[in-house]
């Protein structure tokens, strides 16, 4: 809705993934490749959950509930988001994991040709980036319809706070998963090198949880559905990037 | 996010001097809905700030409300709703004297006699804001009346200030721009009019042949605000009604219409609401026409089949008028008697311009004396001149025939169900429609049985008690005929009379979704210039033009579907013609051929259709184009507009926009901060550059 509110959301959704950018990773070209690289796989697995969603509506005629205004379709839309949610959320990573083997042959040749070959850092700088890669594109996919929209004149107002334009709050979400993606890739790679079972499972209940949280901006059922929601995102961002954190700091500086 | 509403808009139209109408687009404004007068003071003394989309109810549509919604700088478009829920006060967008600027009478009482008295010129006024219009009687439009009522009672929950509030957006482009001079040189405009329709029941009309010619005349279109919302059941429709009945009714006689003494001519005049479009262009092409080239151009908008390319006349058959030869003009003005004080008791008058002129008064007789022959004993009907009991005589009254009398003295008499001003209380407005309920048999159809029978007199010119005695039974107005027309005109075109005359010659029919069509004369353009009557949808031609084919033409009794099952009447060796001939008979246009099928029967008979558009402007043959011949003639044009769009949607305030602008550049600067952050710590708590 105006060139103003245009240039806002641009900067909230992808300010922060774009200055990373620029800060950080356009220094080294290998880490530059590993976004992208990163990025495909991500959209490889998006698209293995599209295919979801054409058999969900295939199969249970999910287009048909769009417009329900029964109690009961409108549980039924819930309950299918939320399986299919759980199904993309398991292919997402299930694509973070095959990168890292990816990334794991590759590994010895990206370190001889980084400029401290022998860095423990290294890994972190490439998880850093394959996370960035994967939140970039997740950003992508799921923002930039919106934000084009958001030219025309008019806005939607979101489901569960009237008050605020839809296009708003979907620019503050899309920001905090790119860098719930970033802190996910790093705990993630590390904990697949170390074959830590509970730390896996975090990073996927954690994901899940956080889609699932989109949810509650939808509808105006729920009250305080906007800011429940973005508590539980900052909140799971926060913990992570703790966890994330603790292991940073616990690098063995040879 | 947004939503497209359906709408009519009230366009620009120009004259010699300025632009009337409403602005072009403009930007987007909060909506603001006024439904009574109350809510209108609220609106007026409010000190909200920002500009409003005022949403009307059109009961509250007049001049001085509009000008006062333009004084408070607040207003940035306005939406006029139209629904039939109450009764609307008696009002007229009209002036008070309606065309008198460019009547016959030029100076003193009669120039400015206020005949509307409700009227107040909105019609006529320039507003800087673009107004359109909605109405809950269409079916395409209602969900959009319906979405702006919505929209307006959640900004009123919001005191019109708390956004994000409900917006509109006006997109109407019109081309037009100064005056119609610099319009019709740009090709931005057309001349407002269409195609007057003229039939006479006899084969031949020669200036030698020592008859004379009664025109028995009416007006066909209306006018209003939104020209889309244009009926005028009152205004002009029951005139144009009664006479096609006349013409049904006389030609019942026995004795055939065509050989009476005198000739009988019905006009059927369009474009009469702009400065009398179609009349005054009449009697101007009667009094002096002449062809100065037959060349036919086929790049140029003149049909090959006209009569002549310059001026460019498709039919030329009028030249046989004079206006010498006019007997009397007898003209069928407001019928209705929609607003006269007692339905019962429908009392009509006859207006002259000259009470002591023997000739006219020789009309005015007649009537009355067959209206006392034929009158009911139990009927409380009354037709009396106009003049009887007041001081003075006003004069004309604003009608087709002061365009005939402008140019000379000839006998009229203008038959109107008004006195000194009228009793139609919704003259040329929108608001100026009937409902299927109301019957005319005590008004437009005894008015029209008196009239035709007192034609039937005059046009053989019987005047004696024993003659007006003798009137046979059969020449009298078929009261069904004056009904159905009247409700389908009003409000269903797609019923059975009308379609069946619509679908004549072709079988053409009508998109069933429209049921009320508008009886604006629309505009005179190239289309209409090959004497299309039923050109720019204007029904009113059309139906005129085959109702008085059916009434004064000959009916073969031989039935068809289409014009071509009449084709052996006309040519009887059309078979053995060579292909050549066949396909020059097949190219003739219907109008110019003498069989047509009508309501199933090939009738043996013509109309003419005549162009009706402001003598001011001329259409220019040599260079295809209409100008301004004459700024001081009629020259009403009206601007060529892309599609008008509504659209509405949410916006939020301004200042919330820029603190969204700001949470953008804050959320860069925090991450900057952070990767310097976590840069700092990497290198003082790792020693690892």
């Amino acid at each position: 809705m105006g060139f103003v509110s245009y240039l806002a959301y641009l900067l909230i959704a992808y300010g922060p993934s774009i200055t990373i950018f620029i800060l950080y990773i356009s220094r080294s070209a290998q880490l530059v490749i590993l976004v992208v690289s990163s990025a495909f796989f991500w959209l490889i697995s998006i698209l293995i959950s599209s295919i979801y969603w054409f058999i969900a509506n295939l199969v249970f005629k999910y287009e048909k509930l769009e417009n329900a205004n029964s109690d009961k379709d409108y549980y039924k839309r819930i309950i299918y988001l939320m399986l299919i949610s759980v199904l993309s959320v398991f292919t997402q990573e299930l694509f973070r994991w095959l990168f890292w083997k990816l990334l794991n042959k590759a590994e010895a040749g990206l370190n001889a040709m980084s400029e401290k070959p022998k860095s423990p850092l290294n890994k972190y700088h490439f998880s850093f980036a394959s996370g960035l890669g994967f939140g970039v594109m997740s950003g992508l996919v799921s923002y930039s319809t919106v934000l084009a929209d958001s030219l025309k004149p008019g806005t939607i107002l979101c489901g569960a706070c009237p008050t605020m334009p839809m296009p708003f709050i979907a620019a503050l979400i899309t920001s905090i998963f790119v860098l719930l993606h970033i802190v996910w890739s790093i705990i993630a790679f590390n904990a697949f090198e170390k074959k830590e079972k509970l730390l896996i499972a975090w990073v996927f209940i954690g994901h899940l949880m956080a889609s699932l949280a989109t949810i509650l901006t939808y509808t105006d059922r729920m009250k305080f559905g906007c800011p429940i929601c973005f508590v539980i995102l900052v909140s799971i961002l926060g913990y992570t990037t703790y966890i994330a954190f603790k292991r940073f700091t616990k690098i063995k500086m040879a | 996010m947004e939503q497209e509403l359906n709408n009519v808009v009230f366009p620009k139209y120009l004259n010699a001097t300025s632009e009337i109408g409403s602005k072009s687009s403009s930007s987007a404004s909060i909506i603001y809905r006024i439904s009574t007068n109350e809510e209108f003071e609220i609106f007026k003394k409010s000190n909200l700030k920002g500009k409003f989309a005022v949403v009307l109810q059109a009961d509250l549509i007049n001049k001085k409300n509009l000008r006062d919604l333009e004084a408070t700088n607040k207003v940035e478009g306005l939406i006029v709703i139209y629904d039939d829920t109450k009764e609307p006060v008696p009002y007229s967008p009209d002036k008070e004297c309606p065309n008198c600027e460019f009547g016959m009478y030029t100076e003193g009482e009669k120039a400015n006699y206020k005949w509307n008295p409700y009227g107040d010129g909105l019609l006529y006024e320039y507003f800087s804001f673009p107004i359109y219009g909605m109405s809950l009687d269409k079916p395409y439009e209602v969900e959009g009346v319906n979405a702006i009522i919505k929209a307006d009672e959640f900004n009123k929950k919001r005191n019109y200030k708390k956004y994000p509030l409900y917006s509109i957006k006006f997109d109407s482009f019109m081309y037009a721009s100064k005056n119609s001079e610099t319009c019709l040189s740009r090709d931005h405009c057309d001349p407002i009019g269409g195609n007057s329709v003229w039939g006479t029941y006899s084969k031949q009309i020669n200036p030698d042949d020592g008859k004379k010619i009664v025109i028995v005349s009416s007006q066909i279109d209306g006018n209003s605000l939104f020209h889309d919302n244009t009926i005028g059941t009152n205004s002009q429709i029951g005139g144009f009604v009664a006479n096609l009945a006349i013409a049904d009714a006389l030609s019942k006689s026995e004795v055939l219409p065509e050989q009476f003494q005198n000739h009988i001519v019905f006009t059927f005049f369009s474009g009469e609401s702009y400065g009398y479009g179609g009349s005054q262009r009449f009697v101007k092409d009667i009094s002096s026409y002449e062809c100065k080239s037959h060349d036919y151009n086929s790049n140029y908008m003149c049909s090959q089949f006209s009569s002549c390319q310059d001026p460019c006349m498709y039919v030329d058959d009028f030249k046989n008028i004079t206006l010498n030869n006019i007997k009397g003009i007898i003209e069928l003005n407001q019928l209705t008697c929609s607003g006269c004080d007692d339905i019962n008791n429908p009392a009509y008058y006859m207006h002259v311009d000259d009470e002591t002129d023997p000739e006219t008064l020789k009309i005015t007789n007649l009537i009355s004396r067959v209206y006392s022959t034929y009158e009911d004993s139990y009927s409380s009907y009354n037709i009396k001149p106009a003049w009887e009991g007041l001081e003075k005589n006003l004069g004309l009254p604003p009608a087709s025939a002061q365009s005939f009398l402008k140019k000379q003295k000839i006998p009229a008499v203008v038959i109107g169900d008004f006195q000194t001003e009228y009793t139609n209380k919704h003259y040329h407005s929108g608001f100026d429609v009937e409902s299927d309920s109301v019957k005319y048999d005590n008004t437009v159809c005894k008015t029209a049985d008196i009239i035709a029978k007192a034609i039937w007199l005059y046009a053989q010119n019987k005047e004696s008690d024993l003659e007006i005695n003798s009137i046979p039974p059969s020449v009298s107005v078929d009261c069904q005929y004056v009904n159905d027309l009247i409700h389908c005109l009003s409000n269903n075109i797609t019923c059975s009379l009308t379609s069946k005359l619509i679908a004549s010659n072709n079988g053409a029919t009508l998109n069933s979704e429209v049921s009320k069509i508008s009886h604006y004369s629309g505009v005179f353009n190239g289309v209409s210039l090959s004497g299309a009557i039923n050109s720019n949808y204007n029904y009113d031609s059309w139906i005129a033009n085959y109702a008085i084919i059916k009434s004064t033409g000959r009916n073969t009794t031989i039935p068809c579907t289409i014009i071509n099952d009449c084709l052996d009447l006309e040519y009887p060796n059309y078979k053995d013609l060579d292909k050549d001939a066949k396909a020059k008979i097949d190219a003739l246009p219907y109008s110019l051929r003498n069989y047509q099928c009508i309501l199933g029967y090939c009738i043996e008979g013509r109309s003419y259709a005549h162009p009706a558009y402001g003598i001011g402007i001329e259409h220019d043959a040599k260079k295809d184009l209409f100008y301004i011949n004459d700024r001081n003639l009629p020259n009403w044009t009206e601007s060529r507009w892309d599609k008008n769009r509504l659209t509405i949607y949410f916006v939020s305030s301004k200042t919330f926009q820029f603190i969204e602008l700001l949470i953008g550049i804050l959320s860069i600067i925090l991450t900057i901060c952070g990767y310097y952050y976590i840069k700092n710590y990497a290198k003082r708590n790792m020693k690892i550059a």
